[in-house]
């Protein structure tokens, strides 16, 4: 049988599991501090149920967009040459292994999914943001 | 850089302290005025959290560790360029090759034969 269009990308383009790791590492922790920080914001702010969520939603949206400005477009290169995104999936591949793309840089497929929605935002960040909220909420008003 | 985005965020952890205690003393001074309803927050200090907000994330980013590149090819080829000190395969790659064991062995029978010829 053929290999798959993801095998053949990992057998071309094999992935550093150490580099993964850390550059998960590294969107992780910035999500989880930048939420707290978000939770704090919105309890000044007073804002309550839905607009506290609306609020978090928008808050991560700029902390993601504001690290793909700075740091992954800035070293050159899309979000796939910092995260594997679809199990490391070359964007563009055919079936025998050629990539039709123009850019220079290994695009992965999917990767702009791990900078945007990765890094636990809606897991261990998001009850960052709650502790946050309902402290300074709870202290301030 | 660690040090600009370090000033960077506690500038604005201070903004944000500040608009803490800001809406703090508000709400403190309108529940002496007896409202019933809780007046609205003025709107200085909503801009100011939401300005220290974009300041401590833009200082946090800036702060944050280097990405690396997860594509073994990129990745082999800074660890070359750097001279390969960070190589896991260097134990591999430079290896001492193949001895020459006949030449040593005629090395060693010389020697030997040396040693004797005085002795005799």
């Amino acid at each position: 049988m053929a290999p798959s269009k993801q095998e053949l990308s990992l057998l071309l383009n094999p992935l550093v599991p150490e580099a993964v790791q850390h550059n998960n590492k590294t969107l992780t922790n910035l999500h989880s501090v930048t939420s707290f920080l978000l939770g704090l914001v919105a309890g000044i702010l007073a804002l309550q149920s839905a607009y506290g969520f609306a609020f978090y939603l928008s808050g991560t949206v700029l902390v993601s967009g504001v690290f793909h400005l700075l740091l992954i477009s800035r070293s050159g290169g899309g979000a796939g040459v910092f995260f594997p995104g679809a199990n490391g999936e070359i964007a563009d591949i055919d079936e025998r292994g050629f990539v039709h793309n123009s850019s220079r840089a290994v695009q992965r497929k999917g990767a702009w999914r791990d900078v945007w929605f990765g890094g636990g935002v809606m897991g261990e960040a998001l009850s960052g943001f709650v502790l946050g909220w309902a402290g300074t909420a709870g202290v301030l008003h | 850089m660690g040090f600009f985005s370090r000033l960077i965020t506690l500038f604005g952890l201070v903004l944000l302290g500040h608009a803490g205690f800001s809406a703090h003393e508000h709400t403190v001074l309108s529940s002496n005025a007896r409202l019933t309803a809780s007046p609205a927050l003025p709107l200085d200090i909503v801009i100011e959290a939401l300005v220290s907000l974009v300041i401590i994330s833009l200082g946090l980013v800036l702060g944050a560790e280097k990405l690396k590149p997860v594509s073994w090819s990129v990745w082999a080829g800074q660890i070359e360029k750097e001279g390969g000190a960070r190589n896991p395969y260097r134990r591999l790659e430079e290896r001492y090759s193949f001895w020459d064991i006949r030449a040593k062995r005629k090395e060693f029978a010389d020697w030997i034969r040396n040693q004797d010829v005085p002795a005799k």
